[in-house]
C-alpha cells in the first residue's frame, strides 16, 4: 500500500504555486475578462488541484476545485461572462482553500 | 522498461514518477502534448500514461497522431485524466486508448498493477533484444 503522507510537503508546495498562478491570472482577467490564456490557465489549475487534492484526501477542497473548474469551462465556451463579482468570488474561494491547506 | 508520463500537473507527475521508479520502471515525462509526441517519436516507450487536459496539444490530439504514426500505433496508452464525462472516455477508446481512468478513482497500487499487465518486464526485454 502506497504511503501518500510522504508526498504531503510536495503537494503543499505545489498548491501554493498553483494559487500564486491563479492570483496572477485573476489580475490579468480584471484588465481583460476575455483573455483566453488566463481563462485556460485558471481552468487547468483548478482541474489539476481537483485531482491532486483528492489523491491526498482533501475531498472538500477537491469538490470546491471541481465547481470552479466547471465555471471556467462555461466561461471558456462563452456560456458565462466574467464579471468583477465572479473574479472576486474566485479570488475569495482560492484564498479560502489556500487557508485550509496552511 | 520505459514509461513516458504525459502530465502537466507537477505534483501528480512527481508522485507517479517516484512510484513507477520504485516499481522498477525507467520514467521520462513531458508536460505538454507537443513534447509528448516528440519524445515518443524519438524513443518509443513501452507504455504512455496520458493526461488529456494539457497545453499545446491535448491528450486526444496526441492519441490521434500516435495511432496514425506506424511506429507508435501499437504503443499501449493508459489515459489517466480528471475528465469524468462518459463521452470523453468513449472518444479516447475510439481513438485507440487501451484504458481510460479517472484520476480520483484510481489508486497508485492499482495503477502500477495495470501498467505491469500492459507492459510486463518480459515483453520489454524481448522488444529490446529484437531491436539489437
Amino acid at each position: 500500500m502506497t504511503n501518500l503522507e510522504q508526498y504531503r510537503g510536495i503537494f503543499l508546495q505545489d498548491a501554493a504555486e498553483s494559487f500564486r498562478k491563479i492570483r496572477a491570472a485573476i489580475v490579468v482577467l480584471h484588465k481583460d475578462p476575455t483573455n483566453a490564456d488566463a481563462i485556460f490557465e485558471i481552468l487547468r489549475l483548478f482541474h489539476s488541484m481537483k485531482s491532486s487534492s483528492a489523491m491526498m484526501g482533501f475531498e472538500k477542497i477537491s469538490k470546491s476545485c471541481a465547481i470552479k473548474e466547471k465555471l471556467f469551462r462555461e466561461v471558456q465556451s462563452g456560456q458565462v461572462l466574467l464579471s468583477k463579482a465572479v473574479l472576486d468570488d474566485i479570488a475569495a474561494v482560492a484564498a479560502a482553500i489556500e487557508g485550509e491547506l496552511k | 522498461m520505459h514509461i513516458l508520463i504525459a502530465e502537466d500537473d507537477t505534483f501528480l507527475l512527481r508522485v507517479y514518477s517516484a512510484e513507477l521508479q520504485k516499481a522498477g520502471y525507467r520514467v521520462t515525462s513531458a508536460d505538454d502534448g507537443e513534447k509528448v509526441l516528440a519524445m515518443a517519436r524519438e524513443e518509443i516507450p513501452d507504455l504512455i500514461l496520458l493526461d488529456i487536459l494539457m497545453p499545446k496539444k491535448n491528450g486526444f490530439e496526441v492519441l490521434e497522431e500516435m495511432r496514425k504514426d506506424e511506429k507508435l500505433a501499437k504503443t499501449p496508452v493508459i489515459v489517466l485524466t480528471s475528465l469524468e464525462r462518459e463521452e470523453d472516455a468513449k472518444h479516447a477508446k475510439k481513438l485507440g486508448a487501451n484504458d481510460y481512468f479517472i484520476k480520483s478513482d484510481m489508486d497508485l497500487d492499482n495503477l502500477i498493477f495495470l501498467i505491469r499487465t500492459l507492459a510486463p518486464p518480459a515483453k520489454a526485454a524481448k522488444k529490446r533484444h529484437s531491436n539489437t
